[in-house]
C-alpha cells in the first residue's frame, strides 16, 4: 500500500514544482539568449564562435549533472528499492543523452572552426563519447528485459559502474595532452573566465537546468503512468476473465 | 542585420549549433508531454470504465497485493 501511497505524494509535489520550473525556464531561457546571441561581446582570440560556449558547456554540465541524477537513483534503486528511485533514473536517461549528444556536436561544430578539426581522440572527448554509450547502454537494458524489476537493476549497476568515468570526464583536461581548454568556471581558486562571458554562460546554465527539472519530472509522472495503467488493465481482465 | 547573421564568419557553426540545440530540446519535451498527455487520458478513461462497469473490490486505489 505504501508503495502506491508514495507515487501519489510524489505527483502532488511534482505538480506543484513544475510552474516554478516552468517560469523559470521562461524568465532565463529569453534573457540568456539576449546576452549569448546579441549583448555579449566577441572574444578577443575566438571572436563571434564564442558564442558557441553558452551552449556547448551549459548542455556539458547537464550531460554530467543528468548522469549524478541517473547514478544517485540507481544507488538508491538497488540499496533501498525506492519504487520511485528506478523510475527517476529510467526518467533522467534519455535526457541526458540528448544533452550528451549536444555537448558532443555543439563541441564538434565549436572545433571545426577554433581547432581546424571537427574531433580529435583525447581525453575530453572521448570519455564524454564514452559518457553517450553509457547513457545507450543504459537504456538498451532496460528495453531488453521484459521484467521491470530485473532490467532495473541491470541498468542501475551499469549506472553506477559507469560513474567513474565523470571524474575522469572532469580531470581529462588536466591529466592529458588535449586541444580542449582546460576548465574556467568550477576551479579551487574560482572563475578565471570574464565577466561579461560568464554572465550569459550562467542564465543559460539556469536555463537547461529549470528545462531538466520540467522534463524529468514529465517523465517521472509518464512512467509512474505507466506503471498504473498497467495495474490497472490488469484489475480490469481479473474482473471480466 | 546581414552583419549579425554572419557572426564574424562564423555564422554557420553558430547558427548550426544553437538551431541543432533548441530543435533536439523542443523534440524530446515535446514527446514526453504528449506521452504523458496521453497515458493521463487512457488511465481517466479505464478508471470511469471500471467504475461502471466492475463490482470487485480490487481496484488499483485499494489492492491488496500493493503492486505499482
Amino acid at each position: 500500500m505504501h508503495i502506491f501511497a508514495n507515487p501519489a505524494r510524489f505527483v502532488r509535489l511534482a505538480n506543484k514544482i513544475l510552474p516554478w520550473a516552468i517560469g523559470v525556464l521562461a524568465l532565463c531561457l529569453p534573457y540568456g539568449l539576449y546576452l549569448a546571441i546579441v549583448a555579449s561581446p566577441p572574444d578577443y582570440q575566438q571572436g563571434d564562435s564564442v558564442r558557441i560556449m553558452y551552449i556547448h558547456v551549459p548542455s556539458a554540465w547537464m550531460a554530467m549533472f543528468t548522469y549524478m541524477v541517473m547514478a544517485s537513483a540507481s544507488l538508491a534503486a538497488i540499496v533501498w528499492r525506492h519504487p520511485l528511485a528506478l523510475i527517476a533514473g529510467k526518467a533522467a536517461a534519455p535526457i541526458g543523452a540528448t544533452f550528451t549528444a549536444l555537448a558532443l556536436i555543439t563541441g564538434a561544430l565549436w572545433g571545426k572552426p577554433m581547432w581546424g578539426t571537427y574531433w580529435v581522440w583525447d581525453g575530453r572527448l572521448t570519455s564524454v563519447l564514452i559518457l553517450f554509450f553509457l547513457y545507450l547502454g543504459y537504456m538498451a537494458i532496460w528495453q531488453a528485459m521484459d521484467d521491470e524489476e530485473t532490467a532495473g537493476r541491470a541498468a542501475s549497476i551499469l549506472a553506477l559502474v559507469g560513474v567513474v568515468n565523470l571524474p575522469i570526464i572532469k580531470f581529462s583536461v588536466d591529466w592529458w595532452n588535449t586541444l580542449h581548454q582546460p576548465a574556467s568556471v568550477i576551479r579551487l581558486d574560482g572563475p578565471t573566465i570574464h565577466a561579461d562571458l560568464l554572465g550569459p554562460l550562467l542564465w543559460m546554465a539556469v536555463a537547461m537546468k529549470a528545462y531538466f527539472i520540467i522534463v524529468f519530472l514529465w517523465r517521472m509522472k509518464l512512467e509512474i503512468n505507466k506503471r498504473k495503467l498497467a495495474v490497472l488493465q490488469m484489475s480490469v481482465v481479473n474482473a471480466h476473465g | 542585420m546581414a552583419d549579425f547573421f554572419a557572426m564574424g564568419g562564423h555564422g554557420t557553426f553558430i547558427w548550426l549549433s544553437y538551431g541543432i540545440v533548441f530543435l533536439a530540446l523542443i523534440i524530446i519535451a515535446i514527446m514526453s508531454f504528449i506521452e504523458l498527455r496521453s497515458l493521463e487520458a487512457k488511465l481517466n478513461k479505464l478508471k470511469r470504465n471500471n467504475k461502471r462497469s466492475s463490482k470487485t473490490t480490487d481496484t488499483p486505489e485499494n489492492n491488496s497485493t500493493g503492486k505499482v
